[in-house]
């Protein structure tokens, strides 16, 4: 062994020493405060909340690297293990209190998505994009639909239903088992700076793909809701209000991203503050006009990167926040995960997760071939799409606002699927640059955010 | 206007705090301690436009704490440095001393006021006598800047009093652990002693500055530990409060801690500060929006009783500082003056006693370290003006002897 190389361990033990040491006083400090003063609650908690998510969130993470394993898996653990089963540092109402922060979290990962799709890049993918996006929509939800219909008689919510209402919950299902996570990819591009043909197809039909969902999902519970209750028509309401809510938030994004434009080329400064201000106040005025705040933000960076030279600088402020973000944001979603409802739903929820990767792998498989995509990307190209988060949610909340009868069971299953796909997911991507050779391949914007473990252990790589 | 209004307004605040004052310059906010900041924070809130209802801005409180408990980390960092320059013993000696005897007098005379001619009960007295003493006795930082961005060149007296205004700050800050260990403990499942608060006030900012230490060094640049750096602030700032300890205490002596223990602190310095104005500026805001003026006649006098007597022990303690440093006979009264510059410190002292004691004493003690504040920039300037601007071409800058390194 080299000196150099030795070194590098050393640096890399001591590094991971430290952190472990680190993790331990933070759960301790925080385990001993709550245990001598049992009674305190307020908006202090919140504080220590954050406080404790971001501190654990990034060591976790250092050790995480150890394992081979996504900062994202060490960010939504730390939730888990802190939140309200486990450790109860981040009490169920801290975390309700905590949705400004995913509020803010939100905006600066789809300003991010958008900003990251660039015109150049999605050219040449149109073809293979526009094979996937269709294979998935109807493949994928046909098949997720008949392997919801094969375990509706294990569900509480649809045993006693007739057929034909079982059908309807069933295209639900589907509709809402294609969509995938744009923070996890971006959370994974973050950690990993990867380039290549898998890392910008990831990007593309992920962040491509939360319109498509968007759609198809209002679509389809404007359709099933004559099967649900047949004392009802199609609601052409329902439609209307999807068109006015994808039409104002392109229109907003587009306006929003040429002031973003304009501020970068006059100004530029303070950029970490304006997009604070941007991420509450439009997200505020967004949801007053019931606009979609991803699909706004998304196309506000879109529009910055594409029609105007100022991307990069945009890129580099909102990456210089990441770190922070994604772990309050993970680890936040960590804390949210229903472990006691998962260890009832489990069954049921593993056996459809499994059935959506299997879905997922297989029609990804045909779509690549129909589209003769890189041999890369006709190998790993699944992986992003495994991961589910926020925007799964998020929809499963409209549906139960459409279908109050079974909707209350129906989010719970979604949430209980969502939670192991938010785990498995990251993993199985990372695996996959890792294995592609991408990671680390990508400009690094703020590569003196990574901490000295990456550098101490590359001599040993 | 509601809460985003408000928080969007704090960030546009913030925005040109960032944006126009760049650390160490000072002639960019005019005043040495900001209180520009406050008074119009004064007149937005309740008691005079009510454009910050007095629910929203008291919504803020959390936040407000978060901010100034941040701002004492920022202190705690640069502790004990002018500059660059680490300051020696005789320095810190020095910089105690003025602070605790000026603490101790405008103590005695809050305490004397507030009990003999405003009839407040022992306990009251004292919790105002402690607040309004441990608020007056220090000297802002931004005073020496202020006379050195006005491009007078550094003189002994201006060292001496850059020092006193980097050293004194320790006395409010650590007083403020002894004020909270001497409040009525939280519920706890165990019994702890007063003395036991106050050392478990320094245990946890240690614990924290040493653990961020140790972490911070496992990066390869000082850049990638805001996450470790703003997770430990507010999982200080959260149990702090929690525990009934001093959040501003945990964080100064979190910072102190930090800068021995970090091999990045000198990264560290510069970056925390660039923070500072962004922080400080929305925190003098709601300070502004939060503050109410002693209504009542008795606590009026407690306020007048506290200004008389901290101008007279500042002036005091001043000229015989420059007496001792052999200064010109004619700077020596102005440099009195000079001394009564108070500044952000004082500001987050009094809006501490206020968050932690909501009700009159916490009035009366935020609004005593305001109208100190305000007060302290008028004479301070005038004496500035008359001790420096007015020989600018005087003596080249000398260290005070064994002071500096």
């Amino acid at each position: 062994m080299s000196a150099a190389h030795s070194h590098g361990d050393r640096s890399l033990f001591a590094v991971r020493a430290y952190a472990l040491l680190g993790l331990g006083v933070v759960f301790g400090a925080l385990y001993i405060s709550e245990h001598v003063t049992p009674d305190f609650h307020g908006p202090f908690a919140v504080i220590s909340a954050v406080g404790f998510l971001l501190l654990a969130g990034m060591l976790s993470a250092q050790l995480c690297e150890a394992v081979g394993l996504p900062h994202l898996t060490a960010y939504i653990g730390v939730g888990v293990l802190g939140g309200p089963l486990v450790h109860d540092g981040v009490p169920p109402t801290t975390v309700e209190q905590l949705s400004p922060v995913n509020t803010l979290a939100l905006a600066l990962i789809a300003l991010a998505g958008g900003a990251e799709l660039r015109v150049p890049m999605l050219l040449p993918q149109l073809r293979s994009l526009t094979i996937a996006t269709v294979v998935h929509s109807l493949m994928g939800v046909a098949l997720l639909t008949l392997t919801f219909l094969a375990c509706s008689t294990f569900l509480p919510f649809t045993q006693h239903e007739p057929l034909r209402v079982t059908l309807g919950i069933a295209l639900l299902w589907g509709a809402l088992a294609i969509s995938r996570s744009p923070s996890a990819t971006l959370g994974i591009f973050a950690q990993l700076r990867p380039d290549g043909p898998l890392s910008r197809y990831a990007l593309a039909f992920v962040m491509s793909s939360d319109i498509i969902v968007a759609v198809l999902t209002t679509l389809t519970v404007a359709l099933v809701r004559p099967l649900i209750e047949p004392m009802s028509g199609i609601a052409v309401s329902d439609l209307l209000a999807l068109g006015h809510e994808i039409f104002g938030s392109i229109t907003l994004g587009v306006t929003l991203g040429f002031a973003l434009a304009l501020y970068l080329w006059l100004v530029s400064g303070q950029l970490l503050l304006v997009l604070l201000a941007l991420g509450f106040s439009v997200t505020e005025g967004l949801r007053y006009l019931h606009f979609d705040p991803l699909l706004t933000f998304l196309t506000a960076g879109f529009v910055v990167s594409n029609l105007s030279n100022q991307g990069a600088k945009l890129l580099h402020a909102v990456e210089a926040t990441g770190s922070l973000v994604f772990v309050v944001f993970f680890a936040t979603a960590g804390a949210h995960l229903d472990i006691p409802l998962l260890s009832r739903l489990w069954p049921v929820a593993l056996t459809l997760a499994a059935a959506r990767i299997a879905i997922t792998v297989g029609a990804h498989r045909i779509g690549s071939r129909l589209a003769k995509d890189e041999p890369v990307v006709r190998r790993w190209g699944w992986a992003p799409l495994v991961s589910q988060a926020g925007l799964t949610l998020g929809l499963s909340a409209m549906v139960e606002r459409a279908f109050p009868s079974f909707g209350g069971g129906f989010r719970s299953l979604i949430v209980a699927t969502v939670a192991i796909n938010e785990v498995i997911g990251p993993i199985l991507f990372k695996l996959a640059l890792d294995r592609s050779g991408e990671t680390g391949r990508g400009t690094t914007a703020h590569a003196a955010a990574e901490p000295a473990v990456s550098s101490a252990a590359a001599p040993a790589e | 206007m509601d809460e985003m209004t408000l928080l969007l307004v704090l960030l546009v605040v913030s925005y040109f705090g960032n944006a126009l004052i760049v650390p160490g310059q000072a002639a960019a906010i005019s005043l040495p301690s900001g209180s520009q900041f406050i008074l119009l924070g004064f007149v937005l809130g309740p008691h005079v436009l009510g454009v910050v209802p007095s629910d929203a801005a008291a919504s803020f409180m959390p936040l407000a704490m978060a901010a100034i408990s941040w701002l004492s980390l920022v202190l705690g960092t640069s502790y004990g440095y002018a500059g660059d320059r680490r300051l020696l013993a005789p320095a810190f000696v020095r910089g105690f001393s003025v602070a605790l005897l000026s603490a101790a007098l405008i103590a005695a005379a809050v305490f004397a006021a507030a009990y003999w001619v405003a009839g407040a009960s022992v306990r009251d007295a004292q919790l105002m006598a402690l607040g309004i003493g441990l608020a007056g006795c220090e000297t802002t930082r931004q005073s020496a800047r202020w006379v050195l961005d006005r491009g007078i060149a550094p003189t002994r007296l201006l060292t001496l009093l850059e020092e006193l205004a980097v050293t004194d700050e320790v006395v409010p800050l650590l007083g403020l652990s002894c004020f909270f260990a001497l409040a009525p403990p939280p519920v706890t499942l165990v019994s702890i002693s007063h003395g036991g608060w106050f050392l478990l006030t320094l245990l946890l900012g240690a614990v924290l500055g040493l653990t961020s230490a140790l972490l911070v060094s496992g990066f390869s640049a000082a850049e990638a530990a805001w996450g470790v750096l703003l997770g430990a602030a507010l999982l200080g700032t959260g149990i702090a409060w929690r525990l009934s300890l001093s959040p501003l205490t945990t964080l100064f002596v979190m910072g102190v801690c930090l800068s021995l223990g970090s091999r990045h602190a000198a990264e560290l310095r510069p970056l925390l500060a660039r923070t500072g104005p962004g922080v400080l500026l929305p925190a003098l805001l709601l300070t502004g929006a939060l503050l109410r003026l002693p209504y009542d006649e008795g606590h009026l006098y407690v306020s007048f009783a506290a200004v008389v007597v901290r101008i007279a022990a500042r002036v005091l303690l001043g000229r015989g500082l420059a007496q001792a440093t052999r200064a010109e006979p004619q700077q020596r009264w102005p440099f009195g003056f000079a001394m009564c510059c108070t500044g952000s410190v004082s500001v987050l002292v009094g809006l501490s006693f206020a968050l932690y004691f909501p009700g009159p004493v916490g009035d009366v003690v935020l609004s005593t370290a305001v109208i100190n504040g305000v007060l302290g920039d008028v004479l301070g300037i005038i004496g500035m003006r008359q001790t420096f601007l007015a020989r600018s071409g005087g003596e080249a800058r000398e260290p005070l002897a064994a002071s500096a390194s």
